[in-house]
C-alpha cells in the first residue's frame, strides 16, 4: 500500500496534508465544532444526569442549536464582496453574506441546517417519549449528522464530499431503523441500508474514475508538474472543461450524479422513498424529506457550478449533463406525481410528493444552470422553495405526529376523518402546511413554486415548465384528498364515530411550534416584501 | 394618509383581518360578537364600494383611467411585483358586484347558515371576498391572480363541511379543474411578464410597454392561447365547464352566490384587460375559435339547462350558460367579427348584471328549498299559495335573468348583440337563441314551482313542516340584490359612463389592424430585452 502510494503520488499526498496543515482555519468552522461538542454533552448529561432530570437533555440541545443559529447571525448580515479562499488545504471552501454568485452563501445553507435540526429534535423528543424509546441517542445522532450536513455543503474536494455525505447516510441507516419494536421501521432500515450502500458505491465509483483520470499525468500535465491533488474542485473544473468528451469523465460524472440522485430522491433513483419514508419514525422521515432532500440538491447545485460546468454550459452546443439533467427533472416530476395519485397513507404520500418536490428544485437548478438566464433568480428560488418546503413539511409530520395511535406507518388519510371536530387547531395547520405543499395562495409554497416557474420560464425550458404546471394540478388531487378527509362531514358507522369522539390534545409547546411554522407560511405567503432580501 | 387611498386596502383587508380573528379564535368569542364583526366585514366592502362608485368620476386620473390608486408595501420588488390598487371603468362595476354580492352573501349566511362551527363559516366566507375585492382592486396581475386563488381552499372547504350529497366529488374536482385552470392561465401571464420585459407586473406599465413595443403576432397568440384556455377553464367556457355545476349544486347557498357570482368573472375580467387591451392580435387568432365555443355555451349548455329537473342544478348550469354573451362580447372586439369597443363594454355590463342575477336565485332557491324540501320540480307546484311574496321574487329575478328591460341584464345582452351585427345570420340567430333558451327554462321553472296545483310529496311536507312566506334576512338579501339591477336597469349611465372613458382610451374605437401573415412564415423579432436571452440559447 505504502509503495503504491510512493509511486502513485506521494509528493500529491504529502503535499496535500502540508496545505491542510497550513491554512487551517478552526475558527471559522466553530458552529460544526459547536453542534459536535452538543452530540458528546448529550451522551454527557445522559450518563451523569438522575433519571428524573434527563427529560431536559432534548430542551439543552434545543438550546444549543438555538444558540449556534444565533452565532451565525452576524456572518449572514456581512455584506463584503470579499473574495474567499479555500481553507485546510482547499478541501473546505467558505462564503458569508446570503448569497456568493449564484449560490446560496455556505453560511445561510449552514442556518437551514441547523434549523431543520432544531425542528427535528423538538418533534423527535416528544415522538419518541410517546413510544417509550431512547431519546438521547436520537439527538446525539441527529446532532452528528446536522454537523456533516453542514460541511457537506463546504465542501470543495471529493474527500471531503465522500467523507461527510456517507457520515450522512451511515447516521440515517441508524436513524431510519430507530424504532426496534416495529417491523416497518426495521424494514425501512434494512432497505436504506441496501439502497444506500448501492448509491454510495456508485458515487465512489464516479469519485475514482474522475479522479483517476484527472490525476494521469498523460493527460493532466499540470498534476504531474505541480503535485496538486486531482480531488480538488477546482482542479477538476479545469481539467473536464478540457476534456469534455473523455470517455471516463463522462462516466464518471453521470455516476456521481447517480450517486446524488439517489440523496434527492431523484428519477430513476427514487424507488426507495416511498418504503423509507413509510416505515422510518416520523421525526426521522421529516429530516430526511428536508435535510437529506436539500443536502443533494445543495450538492448538485456546487458540482454543476463549480467542476461539472462545462458539461452543462458550454459554447459549442454539446450539453450531455444538460440533458441528461433535464430528462432527469421531467421523469422525476411525472413518476411522482403519477404514482402519488393513489396513495392514501400518508407518509407514503409524503414521499412521493417529496419526490415530486424534489423535481421542481431541479427544475430550478436547470434554469439557473442556463446561460444569460436571470441566474440570480434562480438561486433565490431554490432557497425559498427549500424554505416553504421546511416549513409546510414539519408542519405536516407534526401534525402527523400527534395524531392518536403509537404506530404510525400505517396511517392513511382515513384517519383524519372529523379531525376538524376532534381537533380544530390541528386541522387548521394541516389546511396551511398541506395548502402550501400544493402550493395555494396565500402561501408560502405558492410565492416559491411562482418563483421557480417564472426561473423557468425566463431560462426557455418551455416543456418543463409545463410539465411542472400540470404537476401542481396533480398534487391538489392527491393533497386535498387528504385535507378532504379531514374537514368533510361525513357519515360512519356508530363504531366508528365513538372511535372518532374524543378530542385529541395538543400539548402547549406543541401548538406554540406549529402555530409557529404556520404563521411562517402564511406571512411568507401575504407579506412576500419579507423575501425580498432573499433575491 | 387620506380616505381616497384608504378605502381600497380597508375594503379588502377589514374583512381579512376578521376572518383571521374568526378562524383563530372565533370559539372562544360569544355568539353575538361572533355576528357583529361578520356583519362589518360582510357590509363594510358594500358600503366602501358604493361610496367610491358615487365619487368615481371626481377622483379619476385622466391619464391613468385609474381612481383611488394606492401602493402597499407588498410583493417582491426585484421582480416589479407590487400591490397596487386601484379602480377603472372596467374593474369597478365587478368591485361594487363583490361588495353587493359579498353583503348578501352574508346575510344570507348569517341568518339562514348552519347552526354549529359558524366562526369557521364565517371566516371563511370572508376569507372568500376579501379574495374577490382584491381581485378587482388590484393593478398589479400578480395580485390579480393571486386574491383570486385566495377562493380555492376556503371553497373547498365549506363545499365538504355544509354541502349537499354530492359533495366530495364536486370539491375535488373544482380544485383539480380551477388548479389546472389557474396554472395555464399563470403561465401565460409570467410569458406575458417576460416577453413584454417591462419588468413590471403593474397592469399600467404593461400597457406602456405594448404601447411602445407591440409584441409580434406569434407571441401574441401564443400568450392569448394560454389565457384563454386558462381563463376559461375558470369561467367554464365550453367544453371546460363540467367543474362548475356540481360545485354550485353541492355548494351551500353564500358560497355558490360568491363563486357563480364574482369569482367566475375574474377570468372574463383578465381576458378583457390582459386578453384583448394588450393582446389585439392574439384574440384576433383566436377569435373564429372562440365564437364557436361561446356558441357552444349558449345553444348546447343551454338545451342542457332545458332539460333539468332540479332546481338548483338549473341555475348552476344557466350560470355557465350565460357565459357565452360574455365570451361573444369579448369576440366582438375582433375584426374578424367587427363590433368594436362597444362589445367589451356591453361585457362588463352583462358580467355585472348576471352576477348579481345569479346571486339572486340563489338565494331564492334557497328559500324554496327551506319551504318545500326539495329541490325536484316533479315535487313541489303551487307554492305561491304559501309564499306569495318569494314567488314575486322569484319572478322578477327569472325575468332579469332572462334579459327583460328594466334589469340591468338587458343592456348587456342588447349591447353584446348589437356589437355581433356584422355576423352572418344563421351565426347571429345561434346568439341570440340565448333569450329564448333562457326564457324557457326560467319560465319553466317558475311554472313548476309557484304555479299549478300542489303535488303530493309538498303537500305531504308541507302538513309537517308548514311554511311560512320569506323572512326578513331573506328580503334584505334579496332586496339589495335587486335594487342594483334595477337601479343599473334604469340608469345604466352608473356604469357606461365610467366605462366609456376607459374603452375610448385603451380601446381602438376601429377594429384592430388587419392580421398579419402567420407567423411561422416570417422570422420572429423577438423585442428588444429578450434579444440577449434569445441568441444565446440553441434549444427549441
Amino acid at each position: 500500500m505504502q509503495a503504491f502510494f510512493a509511486q502513485a503520488g506521494t509528493d500529491a499526498l504529502t503535499k496535500t496534508l502540508h496545505a491542510v496543515n497550513d491554512t487551517n482555519a478552526w475558527s471559522s468552522l466553530t458552529p460544526e465544532i459547536g453542534i459536535a461538542l452538543l452530540a458528546v454533552l448529550t451522551l454527557v448529561f445522559e450518563m451523569i444526569l438522575p433519571k428524573s432530570l434527563r427529560n431536559v437533555i432534548p430542551n439543552l440541545a434545543l438550546i444549543g442549536i438555538a444558540a449556534l443559529i444565533g452565532g451565525l447571525i452576524p456572518s449572514l448580515c456581512h455584506t463584503s464582496q470579499a473574495e474567499y479562499e479555500p481553507i485546510f488545504g482547499g478541501l473546505i471552501y467558505q462564503t458569508e453574506g446570503l448569497f456568493a454568485g449564484v449560490l446560496p452563501s455556505t453560511t445561510l445553507l449552514r442556518v437551514f441546517f441547523l434549523t431543520a435540526a432544531f425542528f427535528v429534535i423538538f418533534l423527535g423528543a416528544r415522538y419518541l417519549k410517546k413510544r417509550d424509546l431512547p431519546v438521547t441517542e436520537f439527538l446525539h445522532i441527529v446532532l452528528v449528522v446536522t454537523g456533516a450536513l453542514m460541511l457537506l455543503v463546504q465542501s470543495n474536494n471529493f474527500v471531503m464530499l465522500f467523507v461527510a455525505l456517507e457520515t450522512i447516510t451511515v447516521g440515517f441507516y441508524i436513524l431510519v431503523g430507530y424504532n426496534r419494536k416495529s417491523n416497518a421501521s426495521l424494514e425501512a432500515g434494512v432497505k436504506y441500508l441496501v439502497m444506500g450502500g448501492l448509491s454510495s458505491a456508485l458515487l465512489l465509483f464516479g469519485i475514482v474514475l474522475l479522479y483517476g483520470v484527472a490525476g494521469n499525468p498523460e493527460l493532466n500535465k499540470e498534476i504531474a508538474a505541480a503535485g496538486i491533488d486531482a480531488m480538488n474542485f477546482d482542479v477538476l473544473k479545469d481539467f473536464i472543461a478540457a476534456h469534455p468528451t473523455n470517455p471516463l469523465v463522462l462516466a464518471g460524472i453521470s455516476l456521481v450524479i447517480g450517486g446524488i440522485a439517489f440523496k434527492i430522491g431523484a428519477f430513476p433513483f427514487q424507488i426507495w422513498v416511498p418504503d423509507v419514508y413509510q416505515g422510518a419514525p416520523t421525526p426521522t422521515t421529516a429530516f430526511l424529506a428536508v435535510a437529506s432532500k436539500a443536502a443533494g440538491i445543495f450538492t448538485l447545485m456546487l458540482l454543476i457550478s463549480g467542476p461539472f460546468i462545462s458539461l452543462v454550459v458550454s459554447s459549442n452546443g454539446a450539453r450531455p449533463l444538460y440533458w441528461l439533467l433535464a430528462a432527469v427533472t421531467g421523469m422525476t416530476l411525472i413518476f411522482s406525481n403519477i404514482t402519488a395519485l393513489g396513495q392514501t397513507n400518508t407518509k407514503r404520500l409524503m414521499g412521493l410528493s417529496g419526490v415530486s418536490h424534489a423535481g421542481f428544485l431541479l427544475l430550478a437548478i436547470l434554469a439557473a444552470a442556463q446561460p444569460n438566464a436571470n441566474n440570480g433568480l434562480a438561486a433565490s428560488a431554490i432557497i425559498i422553495y427549500l424554505i416553504a418546503y421546511l416549513a409546510g413539511a414539519i408542519a405536516t409530520f407534526g401534525v402527523m405526529a400527534e395524531m392518536p395511535g403509537l404506530d404510525d406507518s400505517t396511517q392513511s388519510s382515513s384517519d383524519y376523518q372529523l379531525l376538524v371536530k376532534r381537533s380544530p387547531f390541528l386541522a387548521g395547520i394541516l389546511g396551511c402546511s398541506v395548502g402550501s405543499l400544493a402550493g395555494i395562495p396565500p402561501s408560502l409554497g405558492f410565492v416559491a413554486k411562482f418563483l421557480v416557474i417564472v426561473a423557468a420560464l425566463q431560462a426557455q425550458l418551455y416543456c418543463l415548465a409545463a410539465i411542472a404546471l400540470l404537476c401542481v394540478g396533480a398534487g391538489v388531487y392527491y393533497y386535498f384528498a387528504w385535507l378532504r378527509e379531514a374537514f368533510q362531514r361525513t357519515w360512519i358507522s356508530e363504531e366508528r364515530a365513538k372511535e372518532l369522539s374524543t378530542p385529541i390534545e395538543v400539548s402547549v409547546p406543541s401548538r406554540i411550534v406549529l402555530a409557529t411554522l404556520a404563521t411562517i407560511i402564511l406571512i411568507g405567503g401575504i407579506v412576500q416584501s419579507f423575501l425580498q432580501i432573499l433575491l | 394618509m387620506s380616505y381616497s387611498c384608504t378605502q381600497l386596502p380597508l375594503a379588502i383587508g377589514f374583512p381579512f383581518i376578521v376572518s383571521l380573528l374568526l378562524l383563530a379564535v372565533g370559539r372562544w368569542l360569544p355568539d353575538f360578537l361572533g355576528k357583529i364583526l361578520a356583519y362589518a366585514g360582510f357590509l363594510l366592502p358594500a358600503v366602501i364600494g358604493i361610496v367610491a362608485w358615487i365619487r368615481f368620476g371626481e377622483h379619476v386620473n385622466p391619464e391613468t383611467g385609474y381612481a383611488y390608486l394606492v401602493t402597499l408595501p407588498f410583493g417582491l420588488k426585484s421582480l416589479g411585483i407590487a400591490m397596487t390598487l386601484g379602480l377603472n371603468g372596467i374593474s369597478m362595476p365587478l368591485f361594487v358586484l363583490a361588495g353587493i354580492v359579498g353583503a348578501a352573501a352574508g346575510f344570507q349566511a348569517i341568518n339562514n347558515g348552519p347552526d354549529e362551527n359558524k366562526p369557521l363559516y364565517f371566516g371563511l366566507l370572508l376569507f372568500i371576498l376579501s379574495g374577490l375585492l382584491g381581485v378587482f382592486a388590484s393593478v398589479d396581475v400578480f395580485f390579480f391572480y393571486f386574491f383570486h386563488e385566495f377562493a380555492l381552499i376556503p371553497t373547498f372547504i365549506l363545499i365538504l363541511c355544509w354541502g349537499g350529497l354530492g359533495r366530495r366529488t364536486a370539491a375535488i374536482q373544482m380544485a383539480v379543474y380551477l388548479t389546472l385552470g389557474a396554472m395555464i392561465s399563470l403561465a401565460g401571464i409570467i410569458m406575458l411578464y417576460i416577453k413584454t420585459g417591462s419588468q413590471s407586473f403593474d397592469l399600467i406599465a404593461l400597457k406602456q410597454a405594448v404601447a411602445t413595443a407591440p409584441l409580434d403576432a406569434c407571441s401574441q397568440s401564443m400568450i392569448f392561447g394560454l389565457l384563454l384556455f386558462g381563463f376559461g377553464i375558470l369561467v367554464s367556457l365550453f367544453p371546460f365547464h363540467s367543474w362548475a355545476p356540481p360545485a354550485y349544486t353541492e355548494a351551500p347557498t353564500p358560497v355558490s352566490m360568491l363563486h357563480a357570482g364574482v369569482l367566475k368573472k375574474f377570468g372574463l375580467y383578465g381576458l378583457i384587460q390582459l386578453g384583448a387591451m394588450l393582446l389585439p392580435l392574439g384574440l384576433e387568432r383566436w377569435a373564429p375559435l372562440l365564437l364557436w365555443l361561446a356558441l357552444g355555451n349558449i345553444v348546447i349548455i343551454g338545451l342542457v339547462t332545458m332539460s333539468q329537473r332540479h332546481l338548483k342544478e338549473m341555475i348552476s348550469y344557466s350560470s355557465v350558460m350565460h357565459m357565452g354573451p360574455c365570451f361573444l362580447g369579448i369576440v366582438a372586439y375582433s375584426a374578424y367579427v367587427g363590433g368594436g369597443s362597444a362589445g367589451i363594454g356591453a361585457a362588463v355590463m352583462m358580467m355585472f348584471a348576471h352576477g348579481l342575477s345569479v346571486a339572486l336565485l340563489f338565494v331564492l332557491c334557497q328559500g324554496v328549498y327551506k319551504r318545500a324540501g326539495t329541490f325536484e320540480f316533479g315535487e313541489i307546484g303551487g307554492l305561491t299559495k304559501n309564499a306569495p311574496v318569494l314567488a314575486g321574487f322569484f319572478i322578477a329575478a327569472t325575468m332579469a335573468s332572462i334579459g327583460l328591460p328594466g334589469f340591468a341584464n338587458f343592456w348587456g345582452e342588447l349591447g353584446i348583440f348589437v356589437s355581433l351585427g356584422n355576423l352572418p345570420p344563421w351565426q347571429l340567430a345561434l346568439a341570440v337563441s340565448s333569450i329564448v333558451i333562457s326564457a324557457i327554462y326560467g319560465l319553466r321553472a317558475v311554472a313548476n314551482v309557484f304555479f299549478g296545483s300542489q303535488s303530493e310529496p309538498l303537500k305531504n311536507h308541507l302538513a309537517t313542516h308548514p311554511a311560512r312566506d320569506i323572512t326578513i334576512s331573506e328580503r334584505l338579501a334579496s332586496i339589495i340584490l335587486l335594487a342594483a339591477l334595477v337601479a343599473v336597469g334604469f340608469y345604466p349611465k352608473l356604469i357606461t359612463d365610467p366605462l366609456d372613458k376607459v374603452l375610448k382610451q385603451d380601446f381602438s374605437t376601429t377594429a384592430p389592424a388587419a392580421l398579419p401573415p402567420d407567423c411561422q412564415d416570417k422570422p420572429s423579432a423577438p423585442p428588444a430585452a429578450e434579444t440577449t436571452l434569445a441568441s444565446n440559447s440553441t434549444h427549441r
